[in-house]
């Protein structure tokens, strides 16, 4: 049992960052990412036995934590608004500008997208996962990925700041 | 379409990650406890199964059991032999007699259910035994419906009253019987 629990531990040692910095592109902040990697975490951990006995675990974490965003935004609806007591997102301060403001316009445009298309979005571009990974992730067709990536694009485009993208 | 400065933008949001290593602390600590909770639960479950099963072997048990008095009865050769209760019912909703003999008996019947009953017809429609009691007809008949089975007819035994029980056979044939301190003569 202690034996598991060490490799459970070293397992979110590692993927840990990752897992929330992909909840983050997700969720939109960090506050809802780190509830997200809470749960995916809680969820390998009950089925660790078997997870760790997969080849990819982190991958396996992945696909939970999709999903489970994909549920979660379909349970709690799509939520384009939240307060916070103080702004939860700063640039770094060397950040010239314009670049400041296509990130932010991206990110808004990141958030009015559906779950599903954020998903795609964010394996595709971040992830550099292919589009029969994605489809495998998300437990689709690739046809939908298509799709999905292809009516994403168009709200990126047209919530970024022209000629960007 | 600018593939990598999507890329590189979709990078830079999430340059810094605040991930709190604490967090695993947490999720091993309640993780241990829902693997508590779901082994009771598991637990509980099971107990309860094996008390419903044992429920139902137990009660399967008493109804399969022989009751009622044992009943003086013809061979075939015409010589007497003793058998457990050759009129015997079970609740017609649960089981079906068989065609030709005794199905299981019911020890105490309820006013208004049909009983899957065999009604034994070898010397006419004359006696039976049923709810731990023996009933004569109300109006006997020596021999044996048109269409009706020899020895034994199958049929719906219900007890219309406290003193009243009603047999429905085939073709709408019904005949009423009524309690007898009496024992059932010998079929010859």
């Amino acid at each position: 049992m202690t034996d598991k629990q060490d490799d459970f531990r070293s397992f979110a040692v590692g993927a840990g960052p990752r897992l929330l910095r992909l909840a983050r592109l997700l969720t939109g902040n960090w506050t809802d990412a780190q509830d997200l990697v809470q749960s995916t975490l809680l969820r390998c951990f009950t089925a660790w036995s078997r997870i760790r006995a997969a080849e990819n675990p982190e991958a396996y974490a992945c696909r939970v934590l999709i999903r489970l965003h994909v549920a979660g935004m379909r349970r709690v609806g799509h939520r384009r608004e939240q307060l916070v007591a103080s702004p939860p997102e700063r640039p770094a301060p060397y950040t010239p500008f314009e670049q400041v403001e296509a990130r932010t316009a991206l990110e808004v445009a990141l958030r009015s997208l559906p779950p599903r298309q954020r998903a795609v979005i964010v394996l595709r571009y971040y992830c550099d996962l292919s589009v029969t990974d994605i489809a495998t992730t998300l437990g689709c067709s690739t046809g939908t990925v298509k799709s999905q990536a292809a009516k994403a694009m168009r709200t990126l485009r047209a919530g970024w700041p022209a000629g960007i993208l | 379409m600018n593939d990598e400065l999507l890329r590189r933008e979709l990078r830079a949001i999430v340059e810094d990650s605040p991930f709190d290593p604490a967090i695993i602390e947490h999720v091993v600590r309640s993780g241990r406890r829902r693997r508590m909770l779901y082994r009771s639960f598991a637990a509980l479950a099971a107990a309860g199964f094996v008390a419903a099963l044992a429920v139902v072997v137990v009660d399967f048990g008493s109804i399969n059991a022989p009751g009622g008095p044992a009943q003086v009865t013809p061979g075939a050769s015409g010589a007497t032999s003793t058998r457990g209760a050759p009129e015997s019912a079970s609740p017609a909703r649960t089981h079906e007699p068989g065609p030709t003999g005794p199905a299981s008996p019911v020890p105490n019947a309820v006013v208004g259910i049909g009983y899957a009953f065999n009604l034994y017809t070898h010397c006419g429609i004359r006696y039976a035994s049923f709810d731990s009691r023996n009933w004569v007809a109300f109006q006997p008949m020596p021999g044996i419906p048109d269409g009706w089975d020899n020895p034994y007819q199958s049929g719906t035994m219900t007890l219309v009253k406290a003193d009243v029980a009603r047999f429905a056979g085939p073709r709408g044939i019904v005949f009423n019987f009524i309690p007898t301190s009496k024992t059932i003569p010998v079929c010859h």
